[in-house]
């Protein structure tokens, strides 16, 4: 018996089930060699540490219903029952901060859904004057039905209504904080530590009026009169070939002053620079992301990050912008 | 846990038909699911049968959550982990034949659920969720509020507890599972062959290599002993 060949028998020496000649080898060995000796009382102390007691943890109120909720959007599923539909309301809580230039926060949702066969939007919005939608934009047809906020104490919490079209079969959120307003250059940035946070991640019940109260970030200090934007993207994600995605823009802080458009950004800079320029919330829908968001974008000459979606998106053919909340307005692809 | 105590005898050694009729006569409610065996369950589950899959998870929730949460390490991994479980224990019920226990299968898959889980991540790039993200002129601390005490703050309630987690938790994935398996959650050595899809000889010798590394960090504690 050897030094290297006695931890293997730890166990059996320990639960008596190793056959009397190969104990007696390691039993001899033991009394003989000190370190092998110490070593096994350690292993002896900690078996011993491993019996203590283990309390025990309460399972989630609602895990149950969360779980059935899931297994019925399978079933569902499986049995292409037709109409099926989810809602998800996200809160996210962020610091207030006073004096703090304009933040920006995203929701990046994708989401595997029968592409086959488009559910139309029923919270579709009233398509405002100020931003007329082109005839050919028969609505807007992404996730996001709702996005608010409202101040509890030090904190804002942002609340994201997400309907989900029909044939989705399971959902991602991914909120992200960007460490600039203009970091969300491209879709991969948000791969990239050195831009982008990912600051949240969770699968999330796709029952109705669910509200899932997300912390996301807390501000611990900002000089005077600096700038802190944020970019907190959510990504809903589905199985299967099929991946939706769709994008949200929303300010933390309306003072921030206009900023130019970039000549040549894609979409994703574009928005991001209009929604911190205006206090609004934009959200880009799955057909316009396919189609623009990697594209360098040609901004029409005189229009500055101050100027309604409407005069940005002019002579974009496969763009247009409609209202679909009060302060939210959806980039809808044609 | 295990299997429930059958309603009868008759039932489960009955032929489908009279098995079928019996079960009909029989409502499968929230309120008294203890009689009803886990193989009716099963085998109603395996009809597409969501309220009899209710009383299953409702059955098995507190040691597959608890389980998950010594994996994980955390409140809303556990979460996670648990719920996927379940959603695919129904969505793979009808393939379980019943040569082993029902819940030595939903343990099966909840250790998958957990290994695939960590393989993802470590593919991966995550943050920790203490870190303070450093900005051009301020920090921002991510905090993602988990007001559930962490596995080494419940198991024993104290500071020993909390060294003794810690050490488990610091264990390779594989190892980790086997600990837990074996000593939290009291399995034997051929339901852990089971769970984890091994023969019992390797149960034992991986156990054995995860119980030395488990000692080796814990020798390192010297308030423990």
């Amino acid at each position: 018996m050897n030094c290297d060949r006695i931890q293997n028998l730890y166990t059996d020496l320990y639960e008596d089930t190793l056959n009397p000649r190969i104990k007696q080898l390691a039993m001899l060995h033991l009394g003989v060699c000190s370190t092998c000796r110490l070593d096994y009382e350690r292993f002896q102390e900690a078996m011993r540490l491993l019996d203590e007691p283990v309390q025990q943890v309460a399972v989630p109120a609602a895990f149950r219903s969360q779980v059935l909720a899931r297994v019925a959007i399978e079933a569902n599923q499986s049995s292409k029952l037709p109409g099926w539909r989810s809602w998800l309301q996200l809160r996210i809580p962020v610091l207030r901060l006073a004096g703090v230039g304009a933040a920006v926060m995203a929701i990046l949702a994708a989401a595997a859904v029968d592409l086959s066969t488009p559910t139309p939007n029923a919270n579709q919005g009233d398509i405002v004057a100020r931003i007329p939608a082109p005839p050919s934009v028969s609505g807007y047809s992404g996730v996001f039905q709702k996005l608010s906020a409202s101040t509890q104490g030090d904190k804002t919490y942002h609340n994201f209504t997400i309907e989900l079209p029909t044939g989705i079969s399971s959902a991602r959120v991914n909120a992200y904080v960007l460490q600039d307003a203009r970091a969300l250059t491209d879709e991969s940035a948000l791969d990239d530590k050195t831009s982008a946070t990912l600051a949240w991640s969770d699968n999330e019940p796709l029952t109705s009026n669910v509200q899932v109260n997300i912390p996301v970030a807390v501000v611990t200090s900002a000089p005077a009169g600096s700038t802190l934007p944020f970019l907190v993207c959510s990504t809903v994600a589905g199985s299967g070939e099929s991946v939706r995605k769709d994008l949200a823009f929303v300010p933390l802080d309306n003072s921030r002053p206009a900023l130019a458009i970039q000549r040549g950004a894609n979409l994703y800079l574009t928005l991001q620079t209009v929604s911190a320029s205006q206090g609004i919330n934009i959200v880009v829908d799955d057909a316009a992301l396919k189609a623009n968001a990697r594209a360098p974008y040609a901004a029409p000459s005189g229009v500055d990050g101050s100027s309604p979606l409407s005069a940005l998106l002019a002579g974009q053919t496969h763009l247009a912008a409609i209202q679909i909340s009060t302060g939210t307005y959806a980039v809808v692809g044609q | 846990m295990g299997d429930a105590t059958p309603t009868s005898g008759r039932m489960e050694a009955s032929g489908s038909s009279g098995a079928d009729n019996l079960e009909k006569r029989e409502p499968l409610t929230a309120e008294s699911p203890a009689g009803i065996s886990d193989r009716l369950l099963v085998r109603r589950c395996q009809r597409g049968d969501v309220e009899a899959f209710n009383l299953l998870v409702q059955r098995y929730e507190h040691v597959v959550f608890n389980f998950a949460f010594r994996l994980a390490g955390n409140y809303d991994d556990a979460n996670d982990i648990a719920q996927e479980a379940f959603v695919r224990a129904f969505t793979a019920i009808g393939s379980f034949r019943g040569d082993a226990a029902i819940s030595s299968w939903i343990f099966r898959i909840t250790t998958n659920v957990f290994l695939d889980e960590r393989k993802r991540r470590r593919t991966r790039q995550h943050l920790s969720l203490d870190d303070v993200v450093e900005l051009e002129e301020s920090s921002v601390a991510r905090q993602i509020e988990d007001p559930a005490p962490k596995p080494e703050e419940v198991v024993i309630g104290h500071e020993r507890a909390s060294m003794i987690g810690e050490a488990i938790q610091s264990l390779p994935d594989f190892q980790r599972t086997m600990i837990v398996l074996y000593h939290v959650e009291h399995k034997a050595y051929d339901e852990i062959a089971v769970i984890m899809d091994l023969p019992i000889g390797t149960v034992k010798s991986r156990l054995n290599r995860a119980r030395v590394a488990l000692k080796d960090k814990l020798s390192g504690i010297r308030e423990l002993f």
